[in-house]
């Protein structure tokens, strides 16, 4: 029995890397479900076509980690996407307006903690007026995590989506100390968001 | 754009929609009309939100009275499966419940002689991004019926915040003809109970905290094919001004001011969508409604009067060309919404003169009384004399005359303006007692600080610019966030309050007087409760599963009288309830006013109904619903 079992899913792997071959995509080896509801958001396929094949995108969908959190670079994009889409209802830098804050330490769903979770609800939505966002590409979808991680102000030792290396130097947010008046994030001159899945 | 379901299609040009209009007028159009007029005059029927055109919500059956009342008892209920706000009364036509719900916006026929079977169900499906472009809470305000002609059937128009206009067979459910009245992608909602005149389906819009620029649209009821479309704001033939418009009363204001009143081009994400509800009068042929707030909140984005925002419209029914418009709150400051209930009255004025009048509680705190045939403002009160941003409206111009001390501006954080941006009135659906002269109003008694913030316009997206506390009113209990509503009967001749009283939490969702001597209403904190209409006494009261922000209504049947309820806690006051909500201006300020509501009511939808000792088709006949092996 188990070794049967083992096989199967040994091959299923196999046919799920011939598909991410054939499609040039990434496919989920995390299953990704709703946060009210739990039904799976079958991602990448429900997803926006554009955007799946980032490196980062392909790392997310294996592992569930988002490596954009705190690359400098990958932030300004982030920021974007989240002043378009998002700080109507959860204010200029997370707040607080019609929806709540989320740049405090807490969370009505506590998986919001990991980068999984917090995908999971901006993608599927919530309750009420927290509508699923999944018009926004993948790789789009993980720079505003990305961004929302950064707003974060509330104490570092609860910021469990942080690795123990950039525990150490992550700042709380301050809007006031922001590179420019209307907060908004500058990356450096020649910067590009870069990252690598090793 | 339109999916039509019954008959053919029409042409969509602009000249077959004109044609459309100039048919209305015709003798097969007025039966229709005279239809639903004599249905409204039945006990047994609920034809529309407030019962018949005058939008009175008062019910002339006395078999529930003050005598009695006491002994009303749970007759029977019935859940919508849903929870988010329920605003709105069910409709009854024909021994049929017509009950609807918020998103999805599902709507349930049930059978009066054994309301334990759903007749047909309506459950559409909707674009769930709708959700993230509603402004409060997922909430929608109910219906409209159009009794048929013979060669289309009688139906059922509903709206859905995905911004469609659906017409059911009132027999089956199914649908008839759906067309798109707006996008989802600009922020374009519905949340509102469309309304029917003569062979026309109207329908407002939402979506002013977006930036929406409010339009009203009439819709041919049989084909679904557009009639015509007025807007708040822009050039006058799209505000659609009739030849005389205002010449009754010139300073309100005529030509080119829904261009003049704005900078450039801020009109067009101008706002003053109309989500509240109409009423008509079939002699005049104008129907009534208020236009409502300008975008954004942050008044120092938008110079000028922003005309016609904030607008009591008088408008021909058959055209959508307003005679009158009269904007009670020139350049809002405080998301004073003008789109509260119109309720129509004949009464005879100070001078002796008898008058049509129409009376409307505003969100600014202020109850005007307007001669509605041409718009002369008989009276303008204020709904509490707590109300401070305004010293009086002065009834020879017209305007508010302001204190400046609780007005709004950037670099600055207004403080303790009353009414708070919740209005002391908001869209409760109130009643008037027409042998008692008398309006029964469900008060909020919320204040507020007010600190605005500059934001771009980003279609689709949230378009507000202003940071809100609130909390109640002077007279509440501002240690324990209670005492945040009041009931009150309200003469708009002499000006007086015959009677008031002070609630824990808002009379959200208006009230239902009968000839019983009665008023009835719900509450945030989830009672219904019946007061003595003449004093105020509270005479009984009822613990529904949740809290009320819709509005009673009463319907005889079969000889017994029956008075139906919504629950269902939401809307803006329950926003904070609908999610985990901590901070304390969250919920546009509603989260900090209400947190005490928590320990009070949860959320769950669906609809109760009493009637005397509990009376009901079971227990008139314990068989009535029973499995029937021969039948
Ligand atoms: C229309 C208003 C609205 C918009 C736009 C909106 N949200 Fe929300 N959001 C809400 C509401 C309301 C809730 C609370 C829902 C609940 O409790 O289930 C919420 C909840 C959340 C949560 C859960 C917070 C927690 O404490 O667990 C996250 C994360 C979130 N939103 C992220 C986003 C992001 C990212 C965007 C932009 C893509 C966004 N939201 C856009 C209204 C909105």
């Amino acid at each position: 029995m188990d070794g049967d079992y083992t096989m199967k899913s040994k091959a299923l792997v196999v046919m799920a890397a011939v598909a991410a071959m054939i499609t040039g995509t990434a496919v989920a080896a995390e299953t990704f479900r709703n946060t009210i509801t739990g039904d799976d958001l079958k991602v990448p396929e429900s997803s926006n076509p554009e955007g799946r094949d980032t490196a980062a995108v392909k790392h997310f969908l294996e592992s569930g980690v988002n490596l954009y959190t705190e690359v400098k670079a990958c932030l300004p994009k982030g920021e974007e996407v989240y002043l378009t889409s998002c700080s109507g209802c959860h204010g200029h830098v997370g707040e607080g307006k019609v929806g709540p804050g989320l740049a405090d330490n807490y969370w009505t769903y506590p998986k919001n903690k990991t980068d999984k979770g917090l995908f999971e609800t901006i993608y599927g939505g919530a309750q009420g007026m927290m509508g699923p966002h999944s018009d926004l590409t993948l790789d789009e979808l993980l720079k505003l995590m990305a961004w929302i991680r950064h707003i974060y102000s509330g104490d570092v030792a609860d910021a469990d989506w942080l690795t123990e290396e950039q525990k150490k130097t992550f700042k709380p947010y301050k809007p006031e100390e922001h590179a420019s008046a209307d907060g908004s994030a500058k990356a450096a001159d020649g910067d590009e968001c870069k990252v690598s899945a090793n | 754009m339109m999916k039509h379901l019954g008959t053919g299609l029409l042409a969509g040009a602009s000249c077959v929609a004109l044609t459309v209009a100039m048919q209305v007028g015709s003798a097969s159009v007025s039966f229709a009309n005279d239809k639903l007029n004599e249905l409204s005059k039945s006990n047994e029927n609920w034809v529309m939100p407030g019962k018949n055109y005058s939008s009175q919500n008062y019910s002339p059956n006395t078999q529930i009275s003050t005598e009695n009342v006491k002994q009303l008892r749970a007759a029977w209920s019935f859940s919508t499966g849903l929870l988010h706000g329920h605003e709105g009364t069910p409709l009854v036509v024909n021994n049929v419940m017509y009950v609807h719900t918020s998103f999805p916006n599902n709507t349930f026929a049930l059978d009066l002689n054994d309301p334990g079977h759903i007749l047909w169900q309506h459950k559409p499906k909707q674009d769930p991004a709708a959700r993230s472009v509603a402004c409060c809470d997922l909430v929608n305000r109910g219906l409209a019926y159009w009794p048929g002609d013979g060669k289309t059937p009688a139906l059922i128009i509903k709206t859905q915040l995905d911004a469609h206009l659906v017409a059911l067979n009132a027999e089956t459910g199914e649908e008839y003809w759906k067309v798109e009245n707006g996008d989802i992608k600009v922020g374009q909602t519905l949340t509102q109970a469309p309304y029917v005149i003569k062979d026309l389906a109207l329908v407002g819009s939402s979506g002013a905290e977006l930036g929406v620029r409010g339009y009203t649209t009439a819709y041919n009821v049989k084909t679904g094919e557009q009639v015509w479309r007025v807007y708040a704001t822009g050039p006058d033939n799209e505000v659609g001004l009739a030849a005389d418009f205002n010449s009754a009363n010139p300073h309100y204001g005529q030509k080119g001011l829904g261009t003049g009143t704005w900078e450039g081009d801020a009109w067009k994400i101008g706002g003053g969508t109309n989500w509240g509800w109409y009423a008509y009068d079939p002699e005049t042929n104008l129907f009534h409604y208020g236009s409502g707030n300008p975008a954004p909140w942050n008044e120092t984005m938008r110079p000028g009067d922003n005309k016609w925002t904030m607008t009591i419209w008088g408008r021909d029914a058959d055209t959508g060309q307003a005679k009158f418009g009269y904007q009670k709150t020139p350049h809002d400051e405080w998301d004073y919404a003008g789109v509260n209930v119109m309720i129509l009255s004949e009464q005879t004025d100070k001078a002796g003169k008898k008058r049509k009048l129409l009376t409307h509680p505003d969100r600014n705190g202020i109850v005007y009384t307007l001669d509605r045939e041409n718009g002369d403002l008989v009276s303008a009160n204020k709904l509490d004399d707590t109300v401070n941003w305004v010293k009086q409206v002065d009834l020879k111009s017209g305007l508010p005359v302001r204190d400046p001390e609780y007005g709004t501006r950037m670099d600055h954080k207004g403080k303790e303006i009353c009414p708070s941006a919740m209005g002391y009135h908001n869209q409760g659906h109130d009643s008037y007692d027409p042998t008692k002269e008398l309006f029964f109003m469900g008060i909020n008694h919320i204040c507020m600080d007010w600190e605005p913030f500059m934001l771009p316009y980003r279609a689709g997206q949230f378009f507000v610019g202003a940071t809100l506390w609130m909390y109640p009113g002077p007279k509440g209990d501002r240690q324990n966030y209670l005492g945040l509503g009041q009931i009150k009967a309200y003469n708009a001749i002499s000006g007086e309050y015959k009677w008031e009283k002070m609630e824990r939490f808002s009379v959200w969702g208006g009230t239902l007087s009968t000839a019983g001597n009665l008023v009835f209403y719900g509450t945030l904190d989830g009672f219904i409760k019946a007061r003595n209409s003449d004093t105020g006494e509270l005479l009984w009261k009822y613990k529904l599963p949740s809290g009320v922000i819709g509005h009673p209504m009463t319907y005889e049947h079969k000889g017994t009288q029956y008075v139906a309820i919504m629950y269902g806690v939401g809307g803006w006051p329950g926003v904070g309830l609908v999610f985990d909500l901590q901070d304390p201006t969250a919920g546009l300020g509603a989260v900090g006013a209400f947190k005490n509501l928590q320990n009070y009511t949860q959320m769950g939808g669906g609809l109760q109904v009493f009637s005397l000792d509990g009376k009901n088709p079971y227990s008139e006949d314990i068989n009535v619903g029973e499995f029937d092996s021969k039948g």
